[in-house]
């Protein structure tokens, strides 16, 4: 390292820019120590590295204490441990070719736990390094084929990411228009635009088929864009071009007619002949038209011809690739509008976001077949990852230059695979975010601000999370800069990870949490509250029992929102729960709104319990402490009462200070121990605990867990538990509850059930996500709303009530 | 009579008449309809005839005021007029009565006293294009058929050689100007006497020379010989020069009076609509503007109905794969439907033509002819398409073009890629080594080549597209063109697997503007037809 840093000091100061640089250990290359396997693309001017990396970080663990046989009143509930984690982590990273060496020098450098003798390369660029990379790895390089390499890893993320494709508009704000997510990808028709064009047809996984391509491509705009201009670099052909008035060059249809040529349709402004003038002219032409006119005559021939084929294969999703286009905006307009010229709107040009990147992702999943990559999900780690960056700079001018900057992308294994809920009513249409604040341009602003605010709150708890680490205030300050980075940049470009919601705005917030090791910053308040009221837990039961029916129906509806106001994640509340540490549920009870809420659909409710009982409920719960304990449980204990099955649906990793999985298993033991009816359930498998398969306080129910990992399979968290409950000595009941929730997941349990109620709670998951969501069953949404600004868009008031049950229409 | 004027015109005329005269309400006009009156009627001078026919209210104010400067005395007044001043009148008072100068009454009167007539002396006007027999003709078919199209009765009768020459027709396009002149070679002798003395000089630069001023070109190859066209043998000669020249041609029909022969030339291509205003204003004539793609489909079939002096027009390769077995093969489109046609002009238009008049314009491109010679222009200073297609015949486009082997080291398997397949066009222009060392006809050849598979490729896309096994590559582009058509011929074999046949002319140049020419008479009457009522404005 000591090396690198001073020949890269010493470049620095002989100004060559080109070759030199000075690689930022803490930025790149992360955890390349425990780099496991390696794939590369090399392309005619970027390199794509990824490596597969295992990331040590410290999750919150939850214990039960053993309380048979004594009733420790002081004593907390249960046992928060930090513990070290492994996951897995998809490391890629993009540079120019220029640093190829100096990069490969400082792979290894810091190789040393690895045990690979392999490396996957793939890309146009692999001979010409292949030994480089040999001799400087000393690693074996695996020529895998470009092509395929492409399709897998454009598969990959199309299936991996949201908001992966997306419509590009020129001089738009924002000038990304990103498409939701398709349950089937297939078949889709893939433009591979590199020196040359290939056109792929993708109809499912495995099957491809080249089904035609063109020579006329990036290379030819390249060459041919060099001898006109004389201009090396393709990226200063392509700023030539953005510059250029093309009518200049080519030969119009107007210069013809002398107008449009109505009877055929063709207006006067388009092009008959490519350079046609230039022919017939007798002058010199300026560089910058003669590009641009390049650029069109490419492109326009490029959407033509992707047209054509996708007319003959009767294909409406086209997805562009390859260097020429990666992110230029001139290529991406042109090619869209020749797409829209020639498909008459039909077919629309899709882009996607980590373009650059699928030949070494799917290199890389080549290598990793063996592991049976397809068997997890993978999500994109917004803490670890560069953003998508704008391509009009008089519209976001503060961001990063292109050149010289290193692009990442960092992936979390997700240890299960995510599908559809299947009470979905459309799963292609179902939007979970209630706004795009991509779109909603004031919307962005509050929220920014907002999370900005609320930001030294979160630090503070942090820091306070971690009382025994010295290094923790260090590490919030770094955390802290980290996130209002983030911010910063989302504020200049929104479109940098999808489209912006307050969901991606929360999640950024956890991963760049957990980038800095504090996995669980609520973890003590959680517990606290959680240790709080379980104390009040049975006399509330008692109050409710002592109420007629319409009364306690209301009563729990209203306990379930009074619990609703304590979370920590709205900043009204939090400031309040600081403040005043006699805030209670009875006080939570008092702030509510008086009916009618905003939003009330109580007496339809209402009328429905009067009918037959449910089924089978799932419930997706929200806050730990009084909510979940007080609020969720009564309720959970009437459903129960009435004959309906509970499927109790709880984050699988911690979120603010939403209840966790594991939480929550000790919770419902605690509770079932002190209620004869919730044990009973539990005994019965009437009530039911699943993951949701998220770390989110929001929830998308496109993603939650078909089946958890097998047994054999397990890693960390979920075996961590199984493991403490069978060495805590519980009885054989417990350990078989366990072993039914590993094998199945959320999907599945919902599927066999047949679940006809679905209730989702807090702001997070009704309000934020999901507002709008349509179920094929029954559905009851409540939050409070604990936001000035977002209850005045609603038109009501802070600690307003929604309550919003639905029915299927039939 | 002399055939001169078109016949449409005189068709059209007649039918006018007789139809107003049929339909006057006064029953002493349809009397009048007889053939006598209108043989009579046909020996004066054609106004006249009108205006003995048209008598008060069925008289053409508009014709009469803005065609005449002088108020013309019709034949009842010119009788009353004599007959007032024989009762005695004066000749001041008599004109006042009829509205006309006193002057003329004067003349009146001698031209009486002279001929014993009041009519005016047979004037020369206009020779009539149609004998006597063929006004008979037109006459009887249309009271045959009275609503039978113009044009109909006009092909009927066109049996009768009737067309104005010089016979012309013109295809202005993006880059250039493609002429047709047809040369009668039947000329009897007293034709010969009668041509006029312009008509005759423009025959004779048009046919003995082959280069007219810096540019323009007569393709002597070419010709077609003794032909038969609307009823004349002669020759149709084919001359081209670029649509920049345009002006300069303008000028050269006023300088040699051109608008003296023609009102009208026809003309197809985007420059007629372009060049419409600068041929009224500078030249004195009228442009018949024609459907470019009618004309082109026309032409195509035309040519190939008339046979290259003997030999078919259509050709194709034999062995398009195998280099040393390929050979140029003569066939007939005896059954030309459906076809892909491929127009490489400066752009290119591909039709699907399913018949003679159902066709549509599937897609075009604007990587075209213009593209070739403006990119070669650029890139190796030439200046003409022979230039720019010679040097392309000597260079070696593997130097400019990255192949497949040149990545992937041979052919590409998994996608079964030829090695010697090109990757990426101009790819090699990539590195600035090779931009150094790089022969100019290297780059002609690169972009020849580079412009003739991209038309292939979508050509080939279209075909299958619209499911049809044949296409005819035609233009301008193809001209003297050997590389093209050949690398077409080979590119829609090798793609298709054989199921596609490339057919190539041997006129690529030329075939729109015969169809116009032959088009002339046609459709000449249709716009005759679609002015009805002002159709005295065409009358020189």
């Amino acid at each position: 390292t000591r090396q690198m840093a001073a020949s890269g000091q010493m470049k620095r100061s002989s100004h060559s820019m080109d070759k030199s640089i000075i690689l930022p250990p803490d930025e790149i290359f992360r955890n390349l120590e425990n780099a496991k396997r390696f794939a590369i693309d090399i392309g005619g001017s970027l390199t794509k590295l990824a490596y597969y990396s295992t990331v040590q970080h410290k999750v919150a663990k939850v214990r039960s204490f053993d309380h048979t046989g004594k009733e420790a009143v002081d004593e907390p509930l249960y046992e928060i441990s930090v513990q070290e984690e492994v996951t897995a982590r998809l490391h890629f990273i993009k540079f120019e070719n220029a640093y190829i060496e100096t990069c490969l020098d400082f792979i290894k450098d810091h190789l040393v736990n690895t045990e690979t003798k392999v490396i996957k390369a793939t890309g146009g660029g692999a001979y010409k390094f292949k030994d480089l990379i040999e001799k400087k790895l000393q690693l074996k390089v695996d020529k895998e084929d470009e092509m395929s390499c492409l399709i897998k890893g454009c598969n990959f993320v199309l299936k991996n990411i949201p908001h992966e494709a997306f419509v590009y508009v020129k001089h738009a704000d924002p000038e990304f228009r990103f498409q939701t997510t398709q349950p089937d990808i297939f078949p889709y028709l893939l433009v591979n635009i590199g020196s040359g064009v290939s056109i792929v047809k993708v109809e499912s996984e495995d099957k491809f088929e080249r089904i035609g391509g063109s020579s006329i491509g990036g290379g030819t705009f390249w060459g041919l864009g060099a001898l006109l201009t004389n201009t090396k670099r393709f990226d200063e052909l392509l700023q030539l071009a953005s510059r250029g008035q093309h009518a200049s060059v080519d030969m119009l249809v107007k210069d013809i007619y002398g107008g449009g040529y109505s009877c055929l349709g063709l207006t006067g402004d388009l092009i008959a002949s490519s350079f046609g003038k230039s022919a017939t002219e007798d002058r010199e032409f300026s560089k910058a038209d003669m590009a641009k006119s390049l650029l069109h005559m490419i492109s326009n021939d490029i959407g033509q011809l992707a047209c054509l084929y996708a007319k003959l294969h009767n294909l409406n999703r086209v997805y562009f690739g390859g260097f020429f286009i990666r992110g230029h905006p001139v290529t991406m307009h042109t090619i869209t509008y020749s797409i829209n010229f020639f498909t008459k709107g039909e077919v629309q040009a899709l882009f996607l976001r980590h373009e650059g990147y699928l030949g070494a992702i799917g290199a890389f999943l080549k290598g990793a077949e063996e592991d049976n990559p397809n068997q997890y999900s993978w999500g994109e780690n917004y803490a670890g990852s560069s953003g998508l960056m704008s391509v009009s700079p008089e519209l976001y001018p503060m961001q990063r230059t292109r050149s010289g900057t290193f692009d990442m992308l960092e992936m979390d294994r997700l240890d299960r695979q995510l599908v559809n809920l299947p009470l979905l009513l459309d799963p292609s249409s179902y939007i979970p975010d209630t706004v795009d604040l991509t779109e909603d341009a004031m919307a962005r602003e509050y929220w920014l601000s907002c999370f900005e605010e609320a930001l030294d709150g979160v630090v503070s708890r942090a820091v306070a999370s971690q009382p025994d680490l010295t290094d923790a205030k260090e590490r919030a300050e770094k955390f802290s800069q980290k996130y209002q980075h983030k911010l910063k940049t989302l504020r200049q470009q929104p479109f940098a990870y999808g489209s912006l919601t307050v969901r991606s705005l929360l999640d950024t917030r956890e991963h760049c949490l957990n980038e800095f090791n504090f996995p669980d910053p609520y973890s003590k308040i959680k517990q606290r509250e959680n240790d709080w009221a379980l104390k009040f837990f049975h006399k509330v039961v008692k109050s409710l029992e002592s109420l007629n029916w319409e009364e306690r129906q209301f009563s729990l509806v209203k306990g379930l929102l009074a619990g609703n106001v304590f979370d920590w994640g709205a900043k009204a509340v939090s400031d309040i729960l600081v403040t005043d540490p006699d805030f209670g549920f009875e006080e939570a009870k008092q702030q509510l709104q008086e009916r009618p809420w905003l939003i009330d659909t109580y007496n339809k409710w209402i009328e429905r319990l009067k009918g037959p009982p449910h089924k089978c409920a799932l419930f997706f719960v929200d806050n730990s402490g009084i909510d979940i304990i007080l609020g969720v449980f009564p309720l959970v204990r009437e459903l129960l009462c009435r004959g309906t099955e509970v499927i109790l649906a709880s984050n699988s990793g911690p979120a603010l200070n939403d209840v966790t999985y594991s939480e929550l298993q000790i919770l419902t033991e605690r509770i079932a121990a002190m209620d004869s009816v919730i044990q009973s359930g539990v005994q019965k498998e009437q009530l039911i605990l699943v993951q949701s398969g998220s770390s989110s306080p929001c929830l998308d129910l496109r993603y939650v867990p078909e089946q958890n990992m097998q047994i054999s399979n397990l890693s960390g968290h979920v075996c961590y538990v199984l493991l403490c409950y069978l060495s805590a000595g519980h009885k054989n009941k417990n350990v078989f509850f366990i072993k039914i929730r590993l094998d199945k997941g959320l999907a599945t349990v919902v599927r066999e059930r047949h679940t006809d109620l679905v209730i989702i709670e807090g702001m997070g998951r009704a309000i934020h996500t999901n507002f709008y969501a349509a179920l094929c069953c029954e559905s009851l949404k409540l939050a409070v709303i604990k936001n000035s600004w977002l209850a005045d868009r609603f038109g009501g008031k802070i600690f307003s009530v929604v309550f919003k049950y639905e029915q299927p229409c039939k | 009579m002399e055939p001169t004027a078109p016949v449409a015109w005189e068709v059209q005329k007649i039918s006018t008449i007789f139809i107003r005269n049929r339909k006057a309400m006064d029953p002493r006009q349809r009397n009048a309809d007889s053939e006598d009156e209108w043989i009579q009627a046909k020996e004066t001078d054609r106004v006249t005839v009108l205006k003995t026919q048209d008598t008060k209210e069925t008289c053409l104010p508009t014709v009469k005021n803005t065609q005449r400067k002088m108020p013309r005395v019709p034949a009842h007044l010119r009788e009353r007029a004599l007959g007032m001043q024989q009762g005695g009148m004066r000749t001041a008072d008599v004109a006042r009565t009829i509205n006309c100068h006193v002057r003329t009454v004067r003349r009146l009167r001698q031209r009486y006293r002279e001929s014993g007539r009041t009519a005016d002396h047979p004037r020369s006007g206009r020779p009539r294009v149609t004998t006597p027999a063929q006004d008979r003709y037109i006459r009887i078919s249309h009271l045959r058929d009275s609503f039978a199209e113009i044009s109909t009765v006009c092909n009927v009768t066109y049996n009768f050689h009737i067309h104005s020459f010089p016979w012309f027709g013109m295809d202005i396009g993006g880059t250039l100007v493609k002429l047709v002149y047809f040369e009668p070679k039947d000329i009897t002798a007293e034709e010969e006497q009668e041509e006029v003395e312009n008509l005759k000089s423009i025959r004779k630069y048009l046919t003995s020379n082959t280069a007219y001023g810096k540019t323009g070109i007569r393709d002597v190859h070419l010709e077609l010989k003794n032909l038969t066209m609307c009823g004349r043998k002669g020759n149709l000669h084919f001359i081209r020069f670029p649509t920049q020249a345009m002006h300069r041609f303008i000028q050269m029909g006023r300088d040699k009076n051109f608008s003296s022969l023609h009102t009208t030339l026809c003309a197809t291509g985007g420059g007629a609509y372009k060049f419409e205003e600068d041929f009224r204003t500078m030249a004195d004539l009228q442009l018949q503007k024609l459907d470019e793609l009618d004309c082109l489909i026309q032409g195509l079939l035309y040519v190939d109905s008339v046979h290259f002096n003997g030999q078919p027009e259509c050709y194709f390769f034999e062995n398009p794969s195998d280099p040393q077995n390929c050979l140029k093969r003569p066939c007939c489109l005896d059954n030309p439907f459906p076809m892909l046609l491929v127009n490489i002009g400066s752009g290119v238009s591909i039709l699907a033509v399913h018949s003679k008049d159902n066709y549509k314009r599937v897609t075009g491109t604007s990587l075209g002819g213009g593209t070739f010679l403006g990119l070669c222009c650029l890139l190796t200073g030439c200046e003409t398409f022979e230039e720019a297609l010679e040097m392309a015949a000597k260079g070696d486009s593997t130097n400019v073009d990255k192949l497949v082997r040149d990545i992937y080291g041979g052919d590409y398997e998994r996608f079964g890629l030829q090695g010697s397949a090109v990757a990426s066009s101009f790819g090699h222009m990539m590195s600035k080594e090779k931009r150094d060392t790089i022969s100019k006809e290297d780059l002609a050849r690169a972009t020849l080549v580079t412009i003739t598979n991209n038309i292939g490729s979508i050509a080939r896309m279209c075909a299958v597209n619209e499911k049809i096994d044949r296409i005819v590559f035609v233009g301008n582009f193809l001209r003297i063109n050997m590389v093209s058509t050949k690398l077409l011929a080979y590119a829609m074999d090798f793609w298709s697997k054989g199921q596609l046949k490339a057919l190539f002319l041997e006129h690529e140049v030329c075939q729109k503007e015969i169809e116009v020419n032959a088009m002339c008479s046609k459709t000449k009457a249709v716009v005759v037809r679609v002015v009805t009522g002002y159709w005295l404005t065409f009358i020189p």
